[in-house]
């Protein structure tokens, strides 16, 4: 393989270099860290100063794990350990800075500075590569740091560069360590700004200067965190650093490494500055045993802030670089104990050698390295002195928003490691950093052919859960305290940057598809014919009836939930804020039609008709119907729609059971289920939508509402919107009707055989979607007072001078449908607060509808009491007339003491009346006089008797 | 080209792909190795000569690395892409599944260049499923002999349910596109004819496990996709039949070039069959049902769907003796006819237990989509049958699946499932339901007929006669027969602005007499006299086909009250 080239981008192997050199001198100075008698100091390359003894007051050793290097087994000349020494072989075996998302051959010497011993030596020597900045640390913190930077002639001796480039490592990580000792928010904010995006207002000038990530690694210190979470953004706001940020997304594999090494350092610097400062928690003894402690540590930089890009979209121009991919977690495996470091011992001279693992493969020595013994095929493994890692595999699938049109969704498998493990569950939408893998497979057991054939993958480096208010997830079902995430430095930016900027940061970096259709909703939003844009596409098809339209659109797009925080009961009462809406009319006046639109574009909706469902269940019978002898299907519905639009067809035709449960439904929000001795309570957080046929199935305009439905007048008033649609025989009307329909129908370009400019179905469902996740508009002092004087106008318009007996025209649930269209109206519009045109809109609703719904046929007036008892002033009225003269009747000589024959009673009355009695009035009267115990109805049927109960 | 050269193409695909890579100099190399090859079998004598990969000559039966054609319905297409390397260090080319085997050196332990991998895409493709007989005939271009060589030995493919009907013979293969171009236009239920090169390769479905089984794979040289019609016909139909597409059943044809039968007259035969055959004389009935045949989404926007038809008042199956408590469910003889008569037809018998354990919508199990029942290609007209529903209950998943039917007759689409999420894919599928009572148990319909037949033991037992004991019309009358229904399905009519202007009058003067009529009557009789005037092969919508197909679906209505 003559053009094959060698280990691609990796670390030149096999120079002295990767033995973990310090670069630069004064590290090399410092360059002790655990660094035990017993290390095998040829790995260094000459002229390294030696080890200084390690402080006395350490813990014992067996406590602190080393980042002393690997051992190179492969350096000729390296020694490991005395084959004799091979059961104790101690310390020797701990390997360096070990992380298992990051496959480099990189190894780095572990540069712990125990200034300390300077210290005391009188060497107050200042390691810092301070830039410019280094000057603003706050003075308090390292009074005696402020000495002059270290020269410059400070340089590695050796240019160490990332293998076929020439990004030089030591180069790097010295600007990183500017980069974390000098990074202060205001970059950020230039940053930002010159990018046009929002961004926070200072409180101060001195919260710019603050030094966010040495904030960052004293809190670190402090909670015994080992993980950094690095904004990307940051590096590339930062002028020194700019650089770095390529780096890292180019090679990964190399820089996070070295980035690594360089946060330790500076744990352990800036530890001893502390201490030399005497900061609280760090004197002393105790300053000591922090300092050990973050020697013992493995620290790891976790990158992110890559825009995400389109898992579709990775190619094998990625391998090995850094990504950033969002999607939706929806496998994941068990911890996997993975092995990092394989144990060979030679059975034959017990010699012993330690293999990293490289992408997934162990390269086992064939031969036993040490000269003096060389055989062939005797290193074996030793399993319980190998070095495992926690691993999981988890599946991420692309979300629905990044799926192209007709596709079905990618997945792609993701490996995290150690603190990552767990962190993520199935359900879970992520935004996930990791380097893009290749690694050959396996593609025929019969011919062994290799590295033809490659898988991908993801080593995480970062993850972060999505949002909840995005994405739909439900904190609830999140472990209490947060989610187990690890690492300091919150995404974004952390404590210092809050989430509402890191939100419209995120949100204008994003240029997904999602990205798109939300510029272009709000775009749409913008027009000034929205509500009639949007009303006109929701049933095209659907001549007129636009108010119809416009009450079920608002409906769709609903009011905001409201619970009160306080009070008791658990946080207080919730108030809905779905509107239901009802539909009644003649026949054939497209109200299933209506219905079947609704279904279709409501998220969650579900269609269902009246007759032969019952409301709560999953599971459905098939049945004979007793009558008909038919099969029929029972099933449930409102459960299914929780959360959406329940359309509810032949709504009269409902039983009495299922109508009960929806009184539950359309107050409480919850269904209530008994099965195998348990009462459950499940969410039926559903917006009803009925269409009803009147009795006789032709409405009768002489007649009330409620005399014309078969529907309890409780469960009417619980639809905030009640239209009543007529079929009016009109012709003018009909012919715009049948011209419309022929046009939409049968003309060849159905498109372009409407002129009027509809939204099409997926837009206008994406739009309420957006609306109804994202909007949630809360109401103006100006609405409020437009939404009292409102009210009261609807319930003034029931006094009447002339009587003293009051109409009801309003009610509080008039009020509360009122405020919810609002709402509704608002969120329309894509508003975050209720205005006064929404509040004039759903007055004019509301109006509307209770002008069709609510009239008493019989004097012309608007009577909310139809709707909400049933019965009118008017009806009352007489009621009260009738009851004085059945009284009068049974008291008068007629009655007698054998009582008056009902049939008789009713024709008197009439006889007397100038208005007709109806039968059903008749028996209300008796029925409400016998209760009060004033009356007594005896016999069946037709022979019944009224008798006058004799008061004593 | 020479026929030499052809015939080496065909011997050894693999040598001429290697070929091309030596003269091949820019640009994207799979996209040439496709053109290539398209030009290599652009003839139909020359396409016909591939060998076909289907039940009767499964994966098996091919030798290794063999060209072969596919032609199957595009089921997943959620497998992860893979990378190849498209460039060995030999300077020989990468991909097709040519894989460089381990030397007696060591430079397999090397490692690769990155900048030569490659991607190709990889989606899982089975046997059509729905596809009748005589279609596949006609495309494969073999005729009945070869097929009855066919011993009936169970090819079942080792992911069967990844076949919509896991019961039936199928292949299913895993299809690696390396031509990437518009490789998102692969849909699912899409019918393509794959050509390539047949191999076996661990399947790409098994992402986590360490030792994926091997599947049959075939690595595309070039793909021909295939309208939604599949075997495309004329509209409005020629007089003169016997076109180069029948050629299957030319013997026969040589004289009926003499039959100048108009279109009017063919459909009253077809219909006479169908009735005859299928329906126990009611042509009334055999009439809707040919008009659902014909129906198709002509638009989603608005909606102009396929109207879903119930035959109401069809009794259920005669009791078969049987000494097995699960009885076989006979299947009724419209099953059969319209196998005959359509190139994709599918009977879905319903019974509490298939509702309650089958998947009627495709769903995702651990990444491996599953295929559903419903997954069909489009232009499939489906027969429901209810005879076999009892009484009882339906549990969670009956309720899905009838949701999900009743979603692709409402509106042309069907969710698949994937874990935390749905997606709803289009469908183009018309259906007819067979139900005992005066409507449909489970699912509303647009139209209703009730069948009109005696209901004694004979007559019922017509309904439901094997299919051996169909009669087959003459060859060219059948095919005659095929050319309607296919045409019309693929034709378009026109509405004259006088038509627009009766329907307008008519519906605005019958309103006048009639309040009961609504726009949903108005809809619906536009949308039966379009299908009228296509089964009438007229390209235009005359007043007349207007008033006739008016009186059908009144006839119908008032034969359902």
């Amino acid at each position: 393989m003559p053009n094959a080239p060698p280990r691609a981008p990796l670390f030149l192997e096999g120079t002295p270099s990767v033995a973990g050199t310090p670069r630069h001198n004064s590290v090399a100075r410092r360059a002790i860290g655990l660094s035990t008698p017993r290390r095998q100091t040829p790995l260094f390359a000459p002229g390294t100063s030696s080890p200084l003894p390690f402080p006395s007051s350490s813990p014992n050793k067996n406590a602190t794990p080393t980042r002393v290097r690997r051992l190179n087994y492969d350096i000729p000349g390296s020694q490991d350990s005395e084959p004799l020494a091979f059961p104790s072989s101690p310390a020797v075996a701990t390997p360096r800075n070990r992380r298992g998302d990051i496959h480099s051959s990189l190894s780095i010497t572990p540069t712990s500075a125990v200034a300390r011993s300077r210290r005391q030596n009188g060497l107050p020597h200042d390691d810092l590569r301070s830039d410019a900045s280094h000057m603003s640390i706050p003075a308090s913190s390292v009074p005696n740091l402020s000495a002059p930077a270290v020269p410059s002639d400070d340089e590695p001796d050796e240019i160490r560069a990332i293998w076929g480039t020439t990004v030089n490592l030591g180069e790097t990580m010295k600007t990183f360590r500017e980069f974390l000792r000098g990074f202060k928010i205001k970059y950020r904010i230039a940053y930002d700004r010159e990018r046009g995006l929002r961004t926070r207002v200072l409180s101060s000038p001195e919260e710019g200067e603050f030094l966010l990530y040495e904030g960052y690694l004293r809190r670190m210190r402090q909670t015994g965190e080992t993980n950094l979470n690095l904004d990307m953004i940051n590096l590339a706001a930062y002028p020194p650093s700019r650089k770095l940020q390529s780096q890292l997304v180019k090679y990964p594999q190399e820089v996070i490494p070295a980035m690594d090494q360089v946060l330790k350092d500076l744990m352990l610097e800036i530890a001893e500055e502390d201490q030399q400062a005497g900061m609280e928690g760090m004197r002393g003894e105790e300053g000591e045993e922090e300092i050990s402690e973050i020697m013992g540590k493995v620290y790891k930089i976790r990158p992110f802030g890559l825009s995400s890009v389109n898992m579709r979209d990775l190619n094998p121009s990625d391998t090995d670089k850094l990504v950033c991919i969002k999607g939706l977690v929806i496998r994941a495996t068990p911890v996997i104990p993975d092995m990092k470091v394989a144990f060979f011992r030679c059975l034959t001279c017990n010699h012993t050698v330690q293999v990293e693992i490289d992408r997934g493969k162990i390269d086992e020595p064939a031969r036993c390295p040490r000269d003096v013994c060389g055989s062939v095929g005797t290193m074996s493994l030793v399993h319980n002195r190998c070095e495992f890692a926690d691993r999981q595999v988890i599946r991420l699938q692309e979300t629905p928003d990044a799926v192209p049109d007709g596709q079905t969704p990618h997945t792609v498998s993701l490996s995290v490691y150690d603190e990552l493990v767990d962190v993520s569950k199935p359900g879970d939408r992520l935004i996930v950093t990791g380097i893009f893998r290749s690694v050959p497979v396996r593609v025929n057991p019969r011919q062994r052919t290799l590295k033809s054939l490659f898988r991908t993958f993801l080593d995480v480096v970062h993850i972060r859960l999505g949002s909840g208010d995005k994405l739909g997830l439900d904190r609830s079902t999140r472990p209490a305290g947060g989610d187990r995430i690890p690492g300091v430095g919150g995404v974004g930016g952390g404590i210092d940057m809050d989430d509402d900027q890191e939100n419209s940061v995120e949100r204008q970096r994003r240029s997904t598809k999602r990205e798109e259709l939300e510029a272009k909703l709000r775009e749409l939003s913008q027009r000034p014919d929205i509500y009639e844009l949007l009303a006109r596409s929701l049933a095209p098809s659907i001549y007129a009836m636009d108010d119809v339209k416009k009450g079920i659109l608002l409906q769709l797009f609903g009011g905001t939930n409201k619970s009160i925080a306080r009070g008791g009961g658990g946080g207080g009462p919730r108030y809905r804020g779905d509107i239901n809406v009802l539909l009644v009319g003649d026949p054939g006046v497209s109200k299933s039609q209506i219905l079947q639109y609704v279904h279709k574009i409501a998220p969650r909706g579900v269609y269902t008709s009246g007759k032969g469902s019952s409301a709560v269940g999953l599971t459905a019978y098939v049945t004979r119907d007793p009558d008909s002898k038919q099969l029929v299907l029972e099933s449930g519905a409102l459960v299914l729609s929780d959360g959406g639009v329940c359309c509810i067809d032949e709504f009269d035709k409902m039983s009495d059971a299922t109508r009960s449960v929806l009184h539950e439904v359309m107050e409480q929000q919850t269904v209530s289920i008994a099965k195998a001795g348990i009462i459950t309570t499940l969410n039926a957080r559903t917006s009803i939508l009925a269409a009803a046929n009147p009795i006789g199935s032709k409405y009768n305009p002489n007649e009330t509402i409620t005399r014309n439905i078969d529907l309890p007048p409780t469960l009417i008033s619980r639809f905030d919107l009640l239209y009543l649609v007529l079929d009016n025989v009109d012709e003018a009307l009909d012919r715009k009707l049948a011209q419309h329909l022929v046009a939409l129908y049968l003309e060849d370009a159905p498109e372009s055989g409407n002129a009027q400019d509809i939204l099409p179905l997926e837009e206008l469902s994406s739009y309420i979607s957006y609306a109804r996740s994202r909007i949630n508009p809360t109401i103006t002092e100006e609405a409020g007072d437009e939404l009292v004087r409102c009210y009261v106008t609807l319930r003034k318009a029931g006094e009447d001078p002339r009587s003293n007996e009051k109409r009801i025209t309003a009610t509080t649930r008039q009020l509360e449908s009122m405020i919810r269209l609002s709402e509704a109206h608002a969120r329309m519009r894509l508003s975050p607060l209720v205005e006064l045109e929404d509040v004039k809109e759903a007055f004019r609703l509301m109006r509307e509808a209770i002008n069709t719904s609510a009239r008493d046929p019989t004097t012309g007036e608007i009577d909310m009491g139809l709707l909400d008892t049933g019965i009118g002033r008017q009806q009352r009225k007489l009621r009260a007339d009738l009851r004085r003269a059945v009284l009068a009747m049974l008291d008068s000589a007629a009655g007698g003491t054998r009582g008056v024959r009902w049939a008789d009673a009713l024709a008197q009355i009439e006889a007397q009346s100038s208005v007709r009695v109806s039968p059903a009035d008749f028996q209300e009267v008796i029925r409400e006089l016998e209760q009060e115990g004033l009356v007594k109805v005896v016999g069946e049927r037709d022979r019944r008797m009224i008798k006058r109960v004799e008061v004593a | 080209m020479t026929a030499d050269y052809k015939l080496r193409a065909l011997e050894d695909p693999t040598l001429v792909v290697r070929e091309l890579y030596r003269t091949h100099t820019s640009g994207s190399f799979p996209r040439f190795v496709a053109d290539h090859f398209k030009k290599l079998f652009e003839s139909q004598n020359a396409f016909r000569r591939i060998p076909i990969l289907d039940v009767a000559r499964p994966p098996e039966s091919h030798r290794d690395r063999a060209l072969v054609r596919f032609r199957g319905m595009v089921q997943d297409t959620s497998l992860s892409t893979e990378m190849y390397l498209s460039k060995y260090a030999d300077g020989s080319c990468g991909g097709w599944g040519i894989y460089e085997t381990e030397g007696g050196n060591s430079s397999s332990a090397r490692d690769v260049n990155y900048a030569d991998l490659e991607e190709c895409s990889v989606l899982w493709a089975t046997s059509v499923p729905a596809e009748s007989t005589w279609c596949a005939d006609e495309l494969d271009g073999t005729g009945h002999a070869q097929r009855s060589l066919n011993p009936r030995t169970a090819v079942v493919s080792q992911r069967a349910h990844k076949y919509p009907h896991a019961q039936y013979q199928h292949v299913g293969v895993q299809v690696k596109v390396y031509d990437r171009e518009g490789i998102d236009s692969y849909k699912s239920t899409d019918v393509v004819t794959f050509v390539g090169i047949l191999s076996s390769e661990p399947c790409g479905l098994d992402q986590i496990s360490s030792s994926p089984v091997d599947v049959p794979t075939l690595h595309v040289l070039f793909a021909q996709r295939h309208p939604s019609t599949v075997v495309p016909r004329p509209f409005p139909r020629l007089q003169r039949s016997g076109q180069e597409e029948r050629s299957i059943l030319s013997e026969s044809e040589q004289s009926s070039a003499l039959v100048a039968d108009n279109s009017a007259q063919v459909r009253d035969e077809l219909i006479a069959w169908i009735a005859e055959e299928a329906l126990g004389g009611d042509r009334v009935a055999a009439e809707w049902v040919l008009l659902s045949c014909i129906a198709r989404v002509q638009s989603r926007n608005p909606p102009l769907l396929p109207p879903s038809l119930v035959i109401s008042r069809f009794p259920p199956p005669p009791p078969v003796p049987s000494t097995t408590s699960s009885a076989p469910v006979l299947l009724p003889t419209l099953a059969t006819v319209l196998q005959l008569l359509l190139p994709l037809a599918h009977t879905l018998p319903l019974s509490l237990d298939t509702l309650n354990k089958s998947q009627f919508a495709p769903e995702s199990k651990d990444e491996d989509l599953h295929a559903g029942v419903l997954q069909l290609p489009q232009g499939t007209v489906l027969l429901v049958t209810e005879g076999g529903v009892r009484e009882g209950q339906l549990l969670e998943r009956g309720i899905f699946n009838v949701r999900a039917l009743q979603d692709v007759m409402d509106a042309q689409t069907l969710a698949y499932v994937f874990p935390y999420s749905q997606f709803s894919f289009p469908t183009d599928i018309s259906c007819i339901v067979l139900s005992e009572g005066r409507k449909s148990t489970f699912f509303r319909t647009d139209l209703n007929v009730p069948l009109r037949v005696p209901t004694n033991p004979d007559g019922v037992a017509a309904l439901y006669k094997p299919a051996e004991e169909v009669k087959l019309p003459s060859a060219e009358r059948l095919a005659a027969f095929r050319d309607l229904i296919v045409g019309a399905r693929g034709g378009k009519v026109q509405v004259p602005e006088t038509t627009s202007e009766h329907i307008q009058s008519d519906f605005v003067q019958e309103r006048r007499g009639n309040r009961g009529l609504t726009a949903d009557d108005l809809v619906r009789r536009m949308r039966v006299s379009k299908l009228y005037a296509l089964s009438l092969h007229e390209p235009t919508l005359g007043v007349e086909t207007w008033q006739r197909a008016k009186a059908l679906d009144d006839a119908r209505i008032s034969a359902v009250a």
